[in-house]
This record gives structure tokens, C-alpha cells and sequence, in this order.
């Protein structure tokens, strides 16, 4: 008897997936049959510690590799900047590795650091400063003195501070050389208010008020163990390494006791709602441009991102499947079915919607947030509007119609089928349970998280486009070397929703 | 990719620039095999002489699921520079099965749409009916179907990536669905269809000034390479090819490299994933054993032919960014043994922050430099070592170059001490490990070193990394860093021209 046989007798009566087909090629990619695939994000309990001061840990190991991953975040960052200290959280984050620490000067830190083969980066964003150590498991001892040393000891060595500073003054040159880091930071600019903390760039009055005294008291003041969290992950015995972490952040402090008394009467760590300005912002809608001759333009779309009560806002599980829709990275993205599939215009279109919650609010009576809805895009120049009115009619598109069941479908699949590569690993699923801690996230949102998925509909949809799309209130900035016409396509559809276009500075 | 703030696929795994020696700072080392015995890959070849490397990992939710061909723009004939990469924006039209609403209503339009096309780029004005040829053909067409299968089974993370040495595929699918990739890959090797080949020529233009015309130098480095390698050379131009001869390529060149260079000898995959290998080899037979096993003289004739001496011509320029210099000299094609090693590991030595170009050129005392890196950039044919240096606050160009002359000499008087390589060594280790953490990473450096001539490279690497000495590196900066075989690429800032 052929093998084929064989195996299609015992597909008969053992109903096996996959194998009633052993041996033959379905037709097409439909007919092949799947085991149901289900993710379930990995149980938080047992991963979670408490250091003597309260800090907590999350530990996940993995004996796999003989390499360890510890990081500790702080709600610490931009958004902790006076006004006139624009880029001074970043630059502590950057100096405090760079500048030495505890007995250590700069020099002697970075050879103990690479000699033993492990890595620690400290960097800062809007909303988190992050210390990051990578080493083998091996140097991990070693590695986490030297942690927690950046942590509670940096030196910010002068002449390092003053040579970043010469780095940062280049940087700036450049920066206005970089069409697309110009359109980010006008764009930005145009959407929040020149006022907003979210417009405020480095500039060279900022980086003249840099040195080492606002260095160290940015620190002083900030960097507490105040919502802190640690993540610890790989080949590591966990109550052992939770003894260890006790030993070297067990004792830090809330808020360091010097931030109290601040002997320049300079305001304190404020919560970060009353550190925001209160007055509504003054945004700028309408289509702007910025000249720069090439042979790319680039443009961005958008307004003020959306601003939720809580993480499980229904409106916040229907946005995301709105925003898998217009522009998600899985397959439905109808703005890369129209702009790159269809048109050609564009080899890439990059969308980003903030999805804040009220924390990091400033102006909660218009229902906005610090954050972004933005579709990012170049093209040639001469298809600048065309590209453009092709963005607004796909957002006119979800306020007027329901979309298609099937379309929702995928999207929601995409949405699912990514989610394992948040827990894929062991540094992964520590990162992702410390994170929530830090963002007052509840661990509950993962295990319900597909579940709410399910239950979004078409109508939910509709109203979350309804509830936080604005398309014209949106800003469209487009840098680049044309100027419209009334003969480029979707010139007059851009003009009745925008206005005329005007110059913006830049 | 900055998306909504949820989950979102990561970056493409592997950097622009494959051949760097960061990628082949992977290593089952006896420690290391020891530690983790199921990072060596279970190896076999079709009959067709298809390649496969299946890494088994239990647990893991996701397959890394990556396929290469051996060859990329280094394969562009002369006059159609950017071909490779446009086949590899075609090959996601479809097949016959796959992106059509009826093939055989189809198949006819699609051979008359081309003849027009070609008639048209031959005359330089479209020929009549071309147009309404097109738009028939767009009714039939599904366009995104292909992605659109994948993405309603849960894969993600689909791209390519054309390299001068290689072309890769990824997919990224759940475990219980490994079997809809051998479908969907086997059957657009089977019978490709190149579908909407104007626009695909459109994007890639995009794709090319996306990368290099939007960035201020960017145009600048693809001088360089010309300069460097000299006109003809198959390095002498970018994957993105030349905007001209895009413009102008038809169906037929794309159906005539598809043929020549897709072609099971020359294909490997690799997957990383809880996937078995028995499970793979029975499936892998059944799905990519249908493809045909080249006769022996076509399998000769796609080889290529001894690259050409560089040519090693510098350049000087104006540009809106930074003063700065990449020097390049000439060094050996990749390797795993030997100078090739060798430079690998010096520029180890120089990089980092306790690395000499960071010590010297950016914070020491005469420092010059913003940054300063050093990369050491092997490929099949040829390599070189590039050392980049942007000028810092107040430095003028001309003082880039002599200070890295300083450093090389001082390196030279014998002070690379047993310390330094120490750190190295430590360092690649270390890093070796920190490689083997992500699936879809070990996914595409074992189909990369598997192209360029076997995976067991990588282990080979770290070995012959870990016994360079200090004499080994002396050896190869006298052999490779003269001043004959060195080519500069200097970049004034535009606004300090004047000056």
C-alpha cells in the first residue's frame, strides 16, 4: 500500500488537522485548515516583588541564554521641564551615564562598563527616563553597582557637559538642515501652541543654561523612587535577584530629601496635570507650507490626539480598530491601499494616534490630549495634494460611512495577531507588566484585551471617528519645493476643508 | 514604526547594509551550545537543491519565517540598474492564483498590456489602447491581495529586503499556520505574476528618494559609491538603483532576472519558532519541491564573474549637514577566518565609548569630532573599511582626516594592548548571545551567512574573533591602511562654504 494511502485511511478515521491534506496541495491559501491559534497573554502573579521601600520588581527569568536584562523607569521626562529647561531631561538622562558616577570618572566608567562586556544606556522621552542595564549573567553583579551608581551618584563631570554641549549646538544646525525634522517640529508647533510644553524645542538659549548645577538639580529633583518601577528579566534566580536589588534600591528614597528645600525657591516636582499650562492653546489650523527645493516633499496631517478617562474606555478600544483601519501595520490599511497600491504615490505612509489617558492631560474640556493624530508621508512634489486630499477624504470616509464587517474583521485579526509580540519574551513580558505600573495601566487590560476587541462594532466605530476626528480642524503642513495649483487633483476639496494655503514659518 | 501605540510589528529585523560586521556576531560556541542545545539548526536540501534551516523553539506563539535569494543589485545588468529591486516589489503581485479575480481572462490582457508598454518606452509616448488595456486589467486585478491573505491569518511583519548580495523575504505567522507561508511562498516562486508593474516602478522611485534624496547626505553617499567602486562595478550603485533606467525597465527584464537568479539552487529559508524540523522537511517537499531543479549550464551561467579592481576615486562636496569625512580603504571579501576577521575586530577596537575613536576624536583633549565611527564592510565580492568622522563645534574639514591619520599612527606605535582586545572580545561575546534573543533575527543572519556560503560562518566568526591578536591587527593595518588604496568622501557644510 502507497504511503499516500496509508495516511488518507488514517485521516479518515482520526480526525487529525492539517493531515487529511498530507500529502495533497490545496487550491488555494482558503482551503487550508488551521488548529484555532489563541493568545493568552502569560499570568502576571508570581512575577511581582516589593523592595523594602515599596519599589516594585517584576521578574520574569529565562535560562535560555546567559544574558540578564534589569531596567529601571521613572515617570520622569520632558513633560518635568520649566519653562526655559527645553531638553534638560534628556540631557540628564545622557549625562549621568556620560559623566560619571560614585568613585568613577567618565572615562573609568565607560572601560569598567565595557569590559565587562554589558551595556547600560539611560535616555528620557515625554513621559519616562529610562536606565537600562544589558550584561551577561556572569558581570551582572558588577553591572547593577554601576546601575544603581548613574542612579543616585552621577558626577555630570564638567568638561563632559560642556563637550555635549558643543554636540548639541551642531546638532541644532543640522537639525534645521533636515526637512523632515522641520516639518516635526513646526507641525507640532502648529497643533499645540507655541505655548504647549509639546512645542518646546532645545534651542540655543536652552542649551546656554545647560551645565552642571541644572544637571544635577533636575536630578535631585526628579529622579525619586516615586512611581519607579524595576523590570528584570533572563537567566537570573528570582528571589535572589530581588535580595540583591533590595540591597542597592531598597533604601531610595520617595523624594530625595534635598528637593524639599530648594535653595533657589525654584517650584517643585509638581504633579504633572498642575505643571501644565492651563490656558486652552492656540492652535493653527489649516494647511500651511514650508518652501524647501528637492526632489521629495514631505507633508503631515492631523490635530491633538484623543484623551481618555480610563484604559478601558470603549472609545479607546474603538479608536484602535479605527486607527488599525486607516492606517494599522496588518493588511487593512486603507491609506496604504490608496496611496501606495493604488496611486503609487508614496513608497511609505506612517500614521501614529496618541491614545492618552487623563493623566497627562491639559486642556480636558476639548477633550484632547498632549498627544497626536498624525498621517506622516513623502512624495513627489508635485503630488503633494493629491496625497493630501486622498488623507482627508479616507478620514471624511469613517465619519460618513460604517465600515464593511469584513473590513473590521481583519483589522481586529491584525490587532490580535500582534499581541504575542508584546509577551514574546522574557524582557518583553516584564517590561509590559512593569510598564503598566507605571502608567497606572491595570494588569487587567491584557486579559481582557481581546475580549474587548470582539465587541467593538461598526456604530462603536463611527462614533469614536465621530468623538475624535476633526478633520478640519486638522493641520496639513507640507514642506517642499512646488506650490499648489487649482489644477493639481483634490486642490479644491483641500481648500473648502482647510482654507487657503499659507506660509509657515520654518 | 511610530503606530497607534499598541501592538505594532517591530522594525525590520536587520539594518540596511546586511554584510556589517554586527551581524556576524552570532555564535553556537561550545558555552553557548551547551546553554541553549536547540540553537543549532537542522540543515537539509531539497533534490531541487533548496535550502532550509529550521531552528526549533518550543513555546514560542510565532514563527520567524524568512527566505533569500543569493543575489541582489550586485546581479543589476548594466543599463538596468534597480532591477533587483523591483523584482522584489513585483514579486508581491500575486500568482495566478493569488491577486487575480479570473486568470484566464486575465492572462491575455496582461500579455497585450505589455506589448503596448514595451512599444511605449521604446517610442517614449504611450501607445494607443494602453490606457484602457491598464484599466480592464485593474478590474481584474485584486491589488493588496497577496498581504491581504496573510494578514487575515494573523502573519505580520511582511517585507523584503534587496541588498547588494541578497534578496530576503520575511513573514512573521502564528505556529498553528506555519503551513499557509509554504503555500503562499512556494506558489509565488512557482508562478509569479507580475502585476501592476508601472506602479510598482513608481513606488520604488519613491522608496529610493525616501531613503536617499529626503536625507541631506544621502545623496552624497550614493556619489561616493559610484566614485569608489568606479562606473560598471556591480557596487558601484545603491538597491535603489538609477531613476532613469527604472523608469525604463519592462516586464521581460523583470521575467529574465526572476529566472536567472530565483531558482531553487540558489533559495534558502530558515525558520525560528515552535516548528519541528520533521514537520518543516514534510512540508517543505511537498510545497517547495515542486519547483524545478535548474539544468547544470544554467546553474553556470548566473554566476558572477570576478568583480573589477575599485576604482578609488575620492570626492569633495557641498552639503546641508555636518563637515565630515568617510575615508574607505580597501580591504577583502567576507570571510570567516583570517584579515577579514581581523578588521572585523579592529573595528570593534575603535568603536564604543572606550573605544579609541571616541577617546580620541570626540572627548580627548585635540578632540575634533561630533561622532565617529568605524565599520568594517564585507561583501562576496569585495570589502573596505570605512572610518566616518562629522566635525564638531568650531573644526574646519580639513582637520578631520589628518586626525585620524594621528590616531591610526598611534595605534601603530604599539599601543593596542592585550586589555583592549580583552574588552573585545568580551564585548563580541556578549553580543553574540544578545543576537540569539530574537527569533526573527537569527532568522535572517542564518539565511544571510547561508548565502554567502554556509551558516556554520557565523560559529566560525566568533571563533577566529576571539584569537586575533595584537600582532594580527598591526598585520592588517600595514597591508590595507595605505594611502594608495583610500578613497575620501569630504562634505563641507553648505553654510560654511564661505568661510
Amino acid at each position: 500500500m502507497s504511503r499516500v494511502l496509508a495516511l488518507a485511511l488514517l485521516a479518515a478515521v482520526v480526525p487529525f488537522p492539517g493531515s487529511v491534506a498530507a500529502q495533497a496541495i490545496p487550491e488555494r491559501p482558503e482551503d487550508l485548515r488551521f488548529a484555532p491559534s489563541v493568545f493568552e497573554p502569560p499570568p502576571v502573579s508570581g512575577l511581582r516583588f516589593e523592595l523594602g521601600n515599596g519599589l516594585p520588581v517584576y521578574v520574569v527569568p529565562d535560562r535560555g541564554l546567559p544574558l540578564v536584562d534589569v531596567v529601571v523607569a521613572l515617570p520622569v521626562g520632558d513633560r518635568n521641564e520649566a519653562p526655559g529647561e527645553d531638553g534638560l531631561a534628556s540631557m540628564t538622562a545622557a549625562m549621568a551615564r556620560r559623566g560619571g558616577a560614585g568613585e568613577s570618572g567618565p572615562d573609568e566608567l565607560d572601560d569598567e562598563i565595557d569590559a565587562l562586556g554589558a551595556r547600560i544606556q539611560a535616555s528620557s522621552s515625554w513621559g519616562r527616563t529610562v536606565l537600562v542595564l544589558d550584561s551577561g549573567s556572569e558581570a551582572l553583579d558588577r553591572g547593577l553597582e554601576l546601575l544603581a551608581s548613574i542612579l543616585f551618584e552621577p558626577r555630570f563631570d564638567e568638561a563632559r557637559v560642556e563637550q555635549a554641549k558643543e554636540n548639541l549646538r551642531v546638532s541644532l544646525l543640522a537639525e534645521a538642515d533636515d526637512p523632515r525634522a522641520v516639518l516635526e517640529r513646526e507641525w507640532l508647533r502648529l497643533v499645540h501652541g507655541p505655548a504647549s510644553p509639546r512645542s518646546r524645542r532645545l534651542t540655543q538659549a536652552s542649551i546656554a543654561a545647560f551645565d552642571r548645577d541644572a544637571l544635577a538639580r533636575f536630578h535631585r529633583r526628579h529622579w525619586s523612587s516615586r512611581g519607579a518601577v524595576i523590570a528584570a528579566s533572563g537567566d537570573v534566580d528570582a528571589e535572589a535577584l530581588v535580595a540583591r536589588l533590595d540591597e542597592l534600591f531598597g533604601g531610595w528614597e520617595p523624594r530625595p530629601p534635598e528637593a524639599a528645600e530648594d535653595p533657589k525657591g525654584l517650584p517643585q516636582g509638581l504633579p504633572v496635570e498642575s505643571a501644565e499650562p492651563a490656558a486652552p492653546a492656540a492652535v493653527s489650523p489649516g494647511w500651511w507650507t514650508i518652501d524647501r527645493p528637492g526632489t521629495q516633499a514631505a507633508l503631515a496631517f492631523g490635530h491633538r490626539g484623543a484623551l481618555f478617562d480610563s484604559w478601558d474606555d470603549p472609545g479607546r478600544w474603538a479608536l484602535m480598530l479605527l486607527a488599525e483601519i486607516l492606517d494599522g501595520p496588518g493588511a487593512v490599511s486603507r491609506l496604504r491601499s490608496r496611496l501606495q497600491l493604488e496611486e503609487g504615490l508614496t513608497y511609505r505612509v506612517l500614521t501614529h494616534f496618541s491614545l492618552d489617558i487623563v493623566t497627562t492631560a491639559t486642556d480636558s474640556g476639548r477633550n484632547r490630549g498632549m498627544g497626536e493624530f498624525r498621517v506622516f508621508l513623502e512624495t513627489a512634489p508635485e503630488s503633494t495634494v493629491e496625497a493630501a486630499s486622498v488623507v482627508l477624504e479616507e478620514v471624511r470616509r469613517l465619519l460618513r460611512d460604517e465600515v464593511p464587517e469584513n473590513e473590521i474583521a481583519t483589522a481586529r485579526q491584525s490587532l490580535l495577531a500582534r499581541l504575542p509580540l508584546l509577551f514574546d519574551r522574557a524582557e518583553a513580558i516584564a517590561g509590559r507588566y512593569a510598564e503598566d505600573e507605571l502608567l497606572g495601566r491595570p494588569h487587567e487590560y491584557w486579559a481582557v484585551y481581546r475580549e474587548r476587541l470582539l465587541a467593538v462594532t461598526a456604530a462603536d466605530i463611527r462614533e469614536a471617528a465621530r468623538r475624535f476626528l476633526e478633520p478640519e480642524e486638522s493641520v496639513l503642513l507640507v514642506i517642499g519645493g512646488r506650490k499648489a495649483t487649482s489644477r493639481d487633483r483634490g486642490f479644491d476639496e483641500l481648500r473648502d476643508a482647510l482654507g487657503d494655503p499659507r506660509a509657515a514659518s520654518g | 514604526m511610530p503606530r497607534s501605540g499598541e501592538p505594532g510589528t517591530r522594525p525590520p529585523p536587520v539594518p540596511y547594509g546586511l554584510c556589517s560586521v554586527a551581524v556576524f556576531l552570532f555564535a553556537a560556541t561550545s558555552s553557548l551550545a551547551a546553554a541553549s542545545p536547540s540553537l543549532e539548526p537542522t540543515r537539509f536540501t531539497l533534490d531541487n537543491g533548496m535550502t532550509f534551516l529550521i531552528v526549533e523553539r518550543p513555546g514560542r506563539p510565532l514563527v520567524s519565517a524568512v527566505w533569500a535569494v543569493r543575489g541582489g543589485s550586485a546581479s543589476d545588468p548594466p543599463g538596468r540598474r534597480g532591477l533587483a529591486h523591483v523584482v522584489e516589489h513585483l514579486l508581491y503581485g500575486g500568482s495566478r492564483t493569488i491577486g487575480t479575480r479570473d486568470w484566464k481572462e486575465e492572462a491575455p490582457l496582461l500579455r497585450r498590456w505589455e506589448r503596448l508598454y514595451e512599444q511605449s518606452v521604446r517610442r517614449g509616448a504611450a501607445a494607443s489602447g494602453l490606457d484602457r488595456v491598464e484599466q480592464r486589467l485593474t478590474a481584474l486585478q485584486r491589488g493588496g491581495a497577496y498581504a491581504g491573505v496573510y494578514a487575515r491569518a494573523g502573519a505580520l511583519g511582511i517585507d523584503a529586503f534587496t541588498r547588494h548580495d541578497s534578496t530576503t523575504f520575511q513573514t512573521l505567522l502564528p505556529k498553528e499556520k506555519i503551513e499557509l507561508w509554504f503555500w503562499m511562498e512556494s506558489d509565488r516562486l512557482l508562478e509569479p505574476v507580475f502585476r501592476g508593474f508601472r506602479r510598482e516602478l513608481a513606488v520604488v522611485e519613491q522608496e529610493r528618494r525616501q531613503r536617499i534624496d529626503a536625507s541631506p547626505a544621502g545623496t552624497w553617499f550614493e556619489l561616493f559609491d559610484a566614485a569608489y567602486w568606479g562606473a560598471g562595478h556591480p557596487y558601484a550603485h545603491s538597491p535603489g538603483g538609477e531613476r532613469l533606467e527604472v523608469a525604463r525597465l519592462l516586464p521581460a527584464d523583470a521575467r529574465s532576472h526572476f529566472e536567472a537568479l530565483y531558482r531553487p539552487d540558489r533559495l534558502v529559508a530558515v525558520l525560528v519558532g515552535d516548528v519541528s524540523p520533521a514537520r518543516a522537511r514534510d512540508l517543505a517537499k511537498r510545497y517547495f519541491g515542486r519547483l524545478k531543479r535548474p539544468g547544470r549550464r544554467e546553474a553556470a551561467a548566473a554566476e558572477n564573474a570576478v568583480a573589477p579592481t575599485p576604482a578609488l576615486e575620492s570626492l569633495e562636496g557641498l552639503c546641508d549637514c555636518r563637515s565630515q569625512v568617510e575615508i574607505r580603504y580597501r580591504t577583502v571579501p567576507f570571510a570567516a577566518a583570517g584579515d577579514a576577521v581581523a578588521l572585523d575586530v579592529l573595528a570593534g577596537l575603535l568603536n564604543s565609548r572606550s573605544g579609541r575613536l571616541y577617546r580620541d576624536l570626540v572627548v580627548g583633549e585635540d578632540r575634533v569630532a561630533f561622532a565617529a565611527s568605524a565599520e568594517h564592510v564585507s561583501r562576496q565580492l569585495d570589502g573596505y573599511f570605512a572610518v566616518r568622522i562629522e566635525a564638531g563645534e568650531g573644526v574646519e574639514l580639513p582637520e578631520l582626516t589628518p586626525a585620524w591619520d594621528g590616531l591610526l599612527g598611534r595605534i601603530l606605535a604599539g599601543s593596542a594592548v592585550d586589555s583592549e582586545l580583552d574588552r573585545v572580545r568580551r564585548q563580541l561575546l556578549t553580543d553574540s548571545w544578545r543576537q540569539l534573543e530574537q527569533d526573527a533575527g537569527v532568522a535572517h543572519r542564518l539565511a544571510a551567512a547561508e548565502v554567502l556560503g554556509g551558516w556554520r560562518q557565523l560559529t566560525e566568526w566568533l571563533d577566529a574573533a576571539a584569537g586575533v591578536s595584537a600582532s594580527d591587527l598591526e598585520r592588517v593595518i600595514d597591508r590595507y591602511f595605505v594611502t594608495a588604496d583610500r578613497a575620501v568622501l569630504s562634505l563641507t557644510r553648505s553654510g560654511d562654504a564661505g568661510r
